[in-house]
């Protein structure tokens, strides 16, 4: 019982779902942003996003591998996790997860193995030893790389992505469906929780995979795309927008339709969720990336390209800030409120050093990092360069449409 | 057909995994899951299965006879007499007194239900405790109460 | 990267695998069709099970000794807010019956104290277990009363729904229990319950509420928190029982629910509930 007081039911007193549920909605977002960014190039043939094709893929996988982890985390009998697979609860948001997860696991792998099988088979042929017998596995000793074969892999791969944005859809839909159909706490319970996840999911995505491109682009010393960065920032640009707009109206129809709850969610916005809500979430990481990216967008032809990343970079960084502090609000938020509508807590602060702390949250979230350079040692990330032309600091030919 | 080997492997593979999971999944399902509905149904027994604590009504008085006789003369007949002991659980184990009953014969237990307070309901016996004790005469000690009223038929 | 690999060894890697005998394909035919024949019996007995065809007569006796059969009861709580004193000794028994660790609660008692102005003043001092102290501040109080609080027992509830596991369920008899052995410690069911009732065991890790005390009504005594109750503010009744007195006032007085408009419809009624309790 704080000193913000007010009355709170006693069971109240505790927040329940601390860090490391605000890492789950965060990482399977990135998840499925990335995934999503990656269709507009194998599904819709946006054929500038060639260069972040793979990247996008992998990104994607490697998060999705250390989602369940934040979750794992967090329960309380880890050991017993596999009850979800096991009698899943037909009736319950949750218990979908396993499913679902392992459903977009699947089809994921299955699209990453389609886009490098001719990398394998031609690592396969080149390589002696053991390495020899990892490729020929990973191929499952098939080595058909003909014209019709690879017609079939595309015809194929079209297919996977193409289910995968539903699927994709699916998995952080239903994760900002496990909030949103929680009907006890009124700061959850809206339809448009889906959609809010979905839209700031895909805006995280895409700044996460801007920032990969670019320092992997660095590190491999090589140029970065501008029609692909140009791009991206278009599609980020719009789902910035979209995913802010979706967040503010649902509180303006709260507040104004002086809803019930509005007497509990007003003051937390303004009071305890005021540096995260107002600071963070609308304008350090909304406001000011939308000016950034509007910049880029519609005074292109004006910009170098150092000057177009440099815009294209912090603006991800800022974004992937906004989408965190969206989920803590939304996680953390919601359990500020006692049910009793007649109480707070006092602002929460998670430790350093324990299980849902800082730190294993960093390492969680540095993880994913990690694997898209191992994979990279085993298949290439980054697509082959075509034919490189030489642009230095001049004007995007293809950016300004 | 002649090029798509490599799908139908990788399909494959995937439908074995499916299998496997289905095979494990119906060895590992708990006894007696799904049996009512989507729960194991021998938790019910479980929880049946443990042991009161509060005794059930008129446990005590088959010792103690004498004070269950005042008792349910008087106004604290409703009172069950673990309220002002403790649980029966605490005192009596396999129909042997296990541990000294406890009490606690203090104005404290008193007040908790006979101190004045704004909530209650106006017609219930209730009164400020100092000003009580100070109008009757007495000096604010431990056992003050029980200087004028029987805990067992306070009445008198 | 050259798209076509076309060495000797590569040659070689593809003439090891690609000359499968006519056999090895009958055989897998066969395997499969094997396999998938077992696994369709696997999927099919694992629904009957769930069905529950054999289990409408099995009562929890079956399992545990004792005549107790869950079909014959259906169990109501109704709580007359009227006479409620505030001693917390319900909040009290509880704890001891079930071993509630300190700072959570199956059951708690909020004090109301409304001013003529309308402001309306809570608490619950750790529950109320250790009773109520005369306020500080001198408001001048209108209207004053006593608040018990417990698990509703919802028909329609939420903490089951929400469970992943189906470690949450409602009894034939109407009582909401968690299979500690399976719950896996989420708090799905805890954000979940409108009426936060409902708490992760700090040690147990599991999630833990009200039962009713399952464990003394289907032995026929009362639980622990009605017993404990002088003043009959709290009340146990079972609507299957004919001339039930608790399902009679049920049935003929004006009672209300917590929270109806969230329509989860709770078996746990109040007398003289007022708008300022929610």
């Amino acid at each position: 019982m704080g000193e913000h007081g007010g009355y709170l039911f006693p069971n109240d007193l505790h927040i329940l779902w601390e860090l490391m549920i605000v890492m789950y909605p965060y990482v399977t977002g990135l998840v499925a942003g990335a995934f999503i960014l990656s269709s507009l190039y194998h599904v819709f043939h946006r054929n500038e996003l060639r260069p972040i094709g793979r990247l996008s893929l992998v990104a994607s996988l490697g998060f999705l591998l250390f989602a369940p982890w934040t979750l794992l985390l967090h329960l309380g009998h880890p050991l017993r996790c596999f009850n979800v697979m096991l009698t899943p609860n037909l009736a319950s948001a949750m218990a979908m997860f396993g499913f679902i997860y392992a459903a977009y696991m699947a089809l994921l792998v299955f699209e990453i193995w389609l886009v490098h099988r001719e990398d394998i088979i031609m690592l396969a042929s080149r390589s002696r030893g053991v390495t020899r017998w990892f490729y020929k596995v990973l191929a499952l000793g098939v080595y058909d790389v003909s014209e019709e074969a690879k017609q079939v892999d595309h015809r194929v791969l079209v297919v996977l992505a193409g289910l995968g944005i539903p699927g994709a859809s699916l998995l952080h839909g239903y994760v900002g469906f496990i909030f949103g159909a929680v009907k006890a706490n009124p700061w959850w319970s809206t339809p448009l929780m889906p959609i809010i996840f979905l839209c700031s999911a895909i805006v995280s995505g895409i700044a996460m995979v801007i920032i990969l491109y670019q320092i992997g682009m660095k590190f491999s010393g090589r140029r970065i795309d501008p029609p692909c960065m140009q791009s991206m920032a278009r599609w980020l640009w719009l789902f910035v927008i979209l995913s802010v707009t979706l967040e503010l109206l649902e509180i303006m129809t709260l507040a104004y339709e002086r809803a019930e709850e509005w007497t509990v969610i007003g003051p937390l916005l303004v009071d305890q969720l005021a540096f995260t809500f107002i600071g963070i979430q609308l304008v350090l990481g909304a406001m000011v990336p939308i000016i950034l990216l509007g910049i880029v967008v519609l005074m292109s032809r004006y910009l170098t390209n150092q000057i177009r990343n440099t815009l294209c970079f912090v603006a991800s960084l800022l974004l992937l800030l906004q989408v965190f502090a969206m989920r803590w609000n939304v996680v953390i938020g919601g359990q500020i409120f006692s049910k009793s509508l007649r109480g707070f807590r006092e602002s929460h602060s998670p430790g350093l050093f324990e299980k849902e702390g800082v730190a294993l949250a960093i390492v969680l979230f540095v993880f994913p990092l990690v694997f898209i350079v191992l994979f990279n040692r085993i298949l290439p990330v980054f697509e082959p360069p075509d034919e490189e032309v030489p642009i230095e600091g001049g004007p995007c030919p293809a950016g300004g449409e | 057909m002649e090029h798509a080997k490599h799908i139908i492997r990788a399909v494959l593979l995937l439908v074995l995994i499916a299998v496997a999971f289905v095979v494990v999944r119906h060895f590992a399902l708990p006894e007696t899951f799904g049996m009512h509905g989507h729960y194991r149904f021998r938790s019910v027994a479980e929880h049946v299965a443990r042991a009161p604590f509060h005794g059930a009504p008129g446990a005590c008085a088959e010792c103690h006879d004498e004070e269950a006789e005042t008792w349910s003369g008087g106004a604290h007949r409703s009172v069950s007499c673990e309220v002002c002991h403790a649980p029966f659980g605490t005192h009596v184990e396999a129909d042997e007194q296990a541990a000294p009953m406890r009490v606690q014969p203090s104005y404290l237990l008193c007040g908790r239900c006979h101190q004045r307070l704004a909530a209650r309901p106006k017609e219930f016996p209730q009164v400020a405790l100092s000003d009580h004790v100070a109008e009757n005469g007495e000096e604010m000690t431990e056992r003050v109460c029980l200087e004028c009223h029987d805990a067992h038929n306070p009445s008198e | 990267m050259p798209t076509t690999p076309a060495n000797d060894s590569d040659a070689a890697v593809r003439q090891e695998v690609d000359s499968p005998p006519s056999t090895r394909r009958e055989f897998i035919k066969c395997t499969a069709s094997a396999v998938g024949a077992g696994v369709v019996t696997l999927v099919i007995g694992d629904l009957a099970a769930g069905a529950g065809e054999a289990g409408l007569t099995t009562t929890p006796s079956d399992v545990a000794d004792g005549g107790y059969d869950w079909t014959r009861h259906r169990y109501v709580y109704l709580i007359d807010t009227r006479k409620c004193i505030g001693c917390g000794f319900c909040v009290r028994a509880c704890a001891q019956e079930n071993d509630v660790p300190p700072g959570y609660f199956r059951t708690w008692v909020e004090r109301y104290r409304v001013s003529r102005t309308g402001e309306t003043e809570v608490d619950s001092p750790d529950g109320g277990k250790n009773g109520f102290e005369p306020p500080v501040s001198g408001r001048d109080i209108t209207k004053g009363f006593f608040f018990p609080k417990l698990c509703n027992q919802c028909t329609f509830t939420p903490c089951v729904q929400l469970c992943p596991v189906g470690a949450s369920y409602r009894t034939v008899d109407g009582v909401i229990l968690v299979d500690e052995k399976r719950c896996i410690g989420c708090g799905y069911c805890v954000q979940g319950c409108p009426y936060g009732t409902r708490f992760i065991h700090p040690e147990k890790h599991v999630a833990s509420k009200c039962t009713l005390c399952y464990h003394r009504i289907t032995r026929g005594l009362k639980p622990a928190c009605v017993q404990a109750c002088p003043v009959e503010a709290r009340m146990i009744g079972d609507t299957r029982q004919v001339g039930d007195k608790v399902a009679e006032i049920i049935a003929t007085e004006r009672v209300q629910v917590l929270q109806p408009e969230l329509l989860t419809e709770p078996n746990c009624y109040y007398l003289g509930l007022t708008r300022e309790a929610r």
